[in-house]
């Protein structure tokens, strides 16, 4: 039998496997609970409990539903829930924060103004994401006001901040192109990127930025 | 209480006008359909009124509700829905795909039994990666990037990326054993 089709490209070998999954789509004995799903994306439980949870979840079509409608959910509210909360500070905030947060969108302006004028090493492709604020190196602020530039066509961004350890210590997805930590990081060494939010297909990405925040 | 009921109203539905705006163009991206969006939206209003409804300055406290409790809100009121719809049976979210049932491309039963064959095989590969590799394995092959997969899991990207190739590299020496040449190229 010829399954040169199917098993010339890692992607024929994903069609195969949807097409087998998909023909079990009707509930199982063994179908993972709703809350197993929702402490799989809230990364709660042991590891191996969450994957012997994820391993069912891709292997049914049924829950890999399921899984996808509350990750959506989960990603709207996040996005949604950020909103309101920025437009609150903004009507609380006495005039010195607010003149504050003004300098610091001015020296978000001026940072991009210094990269327009080639400063910065960016890797990929023209279209990638470039960073804006903060700088790399220390940061003044234990909850530094992320911003970058707006590509073409994202419809969102996800930024990600990991530790010393290149594990992933924030992440946040935005429709915008600045976004303020909802919390203060801990002292330490962190880098940053920002990519954007894509339907499966390979997103657009920043490079990796330093962030050192000081003990105080 | 009419007076507080009609000054949440407005700020009631700001927050859901904002969030069912995103779920809808997130659920989109998904391809969910709207009814189950609008289900949700109703859920979620019902169950922030019943939390703020009664207290004083209601308003007040929806505008500024934060994201990580509309976050709560928001899943506890995805997972109640697909408990019910799980208690009714056969009732389950629906995918547009679902609605719209589009054939296989299959040429005929010959093509058709082929494939069968074929993906039972991958199948039984896939079921014989090591425990630790085979999800990583399962969501790239249904398309979730190793961001995604990184980020689900709270792993760095180099693990997500070692693991997965690791189980790629079992994946192909287990479809060897079954008899099946797989000479990709793994991006």
């Amino acid at each position: 039998m010829d399954h040169s089709n199917d098993l010339n490209s890692i992607e024929g070998l994903g069609r195969l496997y949807r097409r087998r999954v998909d023909a079990r789509n009707a509930p199982a004995s063994g179908c993972v609970s709703p809350e197993a799903m929702l402490a799989l994306l809230e990364r709660e439980g042991s590891e191996s409990e969450r994957l012997a949870t994820l391993d069912h979840v891709m292997s049914c079509a049924v829950c890999h539903r399921e899984y996808e409608w509350l990750a959506a959910v989960g990603k709207a509210a996040t996005e949604a829930g950020g909103r309101p909360a920025r437009e609150a500070l903004w009507r609380r905030a006495p005039l010195a924060l607010a003149a504050s947060l003004v300098a610091a969108v001015a020296a978000g302006f001026l940072v991009r103004g210094q990269m327009r004028g080639g400063g910065e090493t960016v890797r990929g492709t023209t279209g990638d994401i470039v960073l804006a604020a903060p700088a790399a190196g220390v940061s003044s602020s234990d909850a530094p006001v992320f911003s970058w530039h707006p590509i073409g066509e994202a419809s969102g961004y996800v930024l990600e901040i990991q530790g010393a350890d290149r594990g992933v210590v924030r992440s946040d997805t935005t429709a915008d192109t600045t976004l303020r930590l909802p919390s203060a990081l801990p002292a330490g060494e962190y880098r940053w990127w920002v990519r954007e939010v894509t339907d499966g297909s390979e997103p657009r990405s920043s490079a990796f930025r330093t962030l050192k925040i000081p003990a105080r | 209480m009419e007076g507080t009921s009609d000054s949440l109203s407005p700020a009631l539905e700001r927050v859901l006008a904002n969030f069912s705006g995103i779920l809808r163009s997130v659920c989109w991206r998904y391809h969910f359909t709207g009814d189950d969006v609008d289900e949700l939206v109703q859920e979620v209003r019902i169950r922030l009124w019943r939390a703020h409804g009664e207290l004083a300055g209601a308003s007040e406290h929806i505008a500024s509700i934060s994201a990580s409790y509309l976050h709560r809100t928001a899943l506890s009121a995805a997972i109640d829905l697909l408990r019910r719809r799980r208690a009714r049976g056969g009732d389950r979210t629906q995918t547009i795909e679902d609605q719209d049932e589009v054939l296989p491309a299959a040429s005929g039963p010959d093509r058709d039994l082929e494939h069968s064959e074929l993906a039972a095989q991958v199948e039984r590969a896939i079921d014989a990666i090591h425990p630790s590799r085979r999800p990583v394995v399962r969501m790239h092959l249904l398309g979730h990037s190793r961001e995604e997969i990184a980020r689900l899991l709270g792993w760095s990207e180099a693990k997500t990326r070692n693991l997965l190739y690791r189980g790629l590299a079992d994946l192909r020496e287990r479809l060897l054993a079954e008899g099946v040449q797989w000479t990709t190229r793994t991006t």
